[in-house]
C-alpha cells in the first residue's frame, strides 16, 4: 500500500507532466508553419503565418493585411512592382476606427496618422515576393473554383452596378480619391488580385477572413464576374 | 503543498491564454462595423458619407429612432436595408454577426438614440 504523502507526490508529479506537455504543445501551434527568414520584417504589421485564432479584437489592431496566403492572393508582377513603389491601398488604414476622428465636420481620417509601406529595392522585391508566394493557406478555396471568362463591362453601366445598386462605393474606391475609405481601393484590384481570389473573396469573404469587415451580400457567381468585369475595365481602360 | 499550487497556477496561465478574448459589447461591435457610415458617436456622418447618395441614418435621433422597434433594427442589421425597402447602401450583416451580437448592436443603438443603459 502506498502512503497518503507518496500518492500526492505521485499524482503532483504526474499533473506537472501534463503542465509541461499542454505548454510544449500551445508553443509548438504557435511556432508551426516556419516562413522565410527575409519575411521576419514584415511580421510587425502583417500575418504571416495563420493565428490560431482570428477575433474581433486581433482584427481590430491589424496594421497591414494578412499574408499567411499571399500566394493565392496577389499577382506576383503586380506585387513585385508595388514593393519597390508602395502606394497607400487603405485609405483609412486596414482597420479605420484607429485613425477616424469626430470634428464638427463630420469624422475624418486623420491622414499623417497612417502607416507608410517601406520601400523596397528591386532584388528585395523580388526576393520578398519568392518568398510570400510560399504561402498559399486557404489553396482549398480556389481548388475547385471555375472562372468563365471575364468580360469588360461599360465604364456607364459598371459604375452604376458598383455605385447605385450593390452599393460597393459606400466602402471602396473605384476611382482614386472618389469613394469610401474604409474598404481597400478597388481600381486597382484586377491586376493586384488573383482572379480566384477576387471572385471567391467577393462571394465569401469570411472564408479567407473569417473577422473580414465585408459582408457577404450573398451574390451569384454572374454577379460577381459583373463587378469583376469592371474592375478589369478600370484597370485596362485607365485614363 | 506548493508544488501543486505551481502546477495549478501554470494550467491557469495555459488555459486562460486560448481565452483572452475581451467580452463583446454593442459599442464594440458598432465600431468595428457601423461606425464607418454611422459615425464613431452615432451621428450618420462616418468617414464613408462623402460619396454616398442617401445619408446614413443618425442614430442618435431620438424621435427616429424611437418609431423603429427592436424587431424592425435586428431585422435591417441582419437583412440589409432592402429587407425594410430601404436603401441597399445599408448591407445584410447575417454572414457577420450572430442574432446575439445582434442583439446588443440593437441595446446599444438605443444607448445612442435614447440614453436607455446597455444590458
Amino acid at each position: 500500500m502506498l502512503s497518503e504523502a507518496k500518492l500526492m507526490t505521485i499524482k503532483i508529479n504526474l499533473l506537472s507532466m501534463i503542465a509541461t506537455f499542454v505548454m510544449l504543445m500551445t508553443t509548438m501551434a504557435v511556432k508551426a508553419n516556419p516562413v522565410d527568414g527575409i519575411l521576419s520584417d514584415c511580421m510587425a504589421c502583417h500575418a504571416v503565418s495563420e493565428p490560431s485564432e482570428m477575433t474581433l479584437d486581433e482584427r481590430m489592431k491589424r496594421i497591414g493585411p494578412s499574408l499567411f496566403y499571399a500566394g493565392n492572393k496577389y499577382q506576383a508582377i503586380w506585387l513585385e512592382k508595388w514593393l519597390q513603389n508602395p502606394t497607400r491601398l487603405f485609405p483609412a488604414g486596414v482597420y479605420y476606427g484607429e485613425h477616424t476622428v469626430v470634428t464638427d465636420e463630420g469624422d475624418i481620417v486623420l491622414e499623417t496618422d497612417l502607416v507608410t509601406h517601406p520601400k523596397l529595392d528591386q532584388q528585395q522585391a523580388q526576393e520578398v515576393t519568392r518568398a510570400l508566394f510560399k504561402l498559399k493557406a486557404n489553396s482549398e478555396i480556389v481548388a475547385d473554383l471555375e472562372v468563365g471568362e471575364i468580360k469588360k463591362v461599360s465604364q456607364r453601366m459598371g459604375s452604376l452596378n458598383f455605385r447605385k445598386f450593390k452599393g460597393c462605393a459606400s466602402c471602396h474606391q473605384d476611382a482614386e480619391g472618389d469613394g469610401g475609405v474604409s474598404g481597400p481601393e478597388l481600381y486597382t484590384a484586377f491586376e493586384r488580385f488573383q482572379l480566384t481570389y477576387l471572385i471567391s473573396y467577393m462571394q465569401n469573404p469570411q472564408a479567407w477572413e473569417p473577422k473580414s469587415l465585408m459582408p457577404n451580400q450573398h451574390l451569384k457567381q454572374k454577379d460577381v464576374e459583373k463587378l469583376v468585369g469592371y474592375l478589369k475595365t478600370l484597370s485596362e481602360d485607365k485614363p | 503543498m506548493n508544488k501543486l499550487a505551481i502546477v495549478l497556477v501554470t494550467l491557469a496561465c495555459v488555459f486562460s491564454s486560448h481565452s483572452q478574448a475581451e467580452p463583446m459589447s454593442g459599442k464594440k461591435l458598432y465600431q468595428a462595423y457601423c461606425a464607418q457610415c454611422h459615425g464613431m458617436e452615432g451621428d450618420g456622418y462616418g468617414i464613408n458619407v462623402e460619396f454616398m447618395e442617401v445619408l446614413p441614418r443618425d442614430h442618435t435621433d431620438t424621435e427616429e429612432m424611437s418609431s423603429r422597434t427592436d424587431e424592425d433594427l435586428f431585422k435591417v442589421i441582419k437583412f440589409g436595408g432592402k429587407s425594410i425597402d430601404k436603401s441597399v447602401l445599408m448591407p445584410n450583416w447575417d454572414s457577420i454577426l450572430t442574432d446575439d451580437e445582434i442583439d446588443l448592436l440593437v441595446s446599444h443603438l438605443r444607448v445612442l438614440c435614447c440614453e436607455i443603459e446597455e444590458e
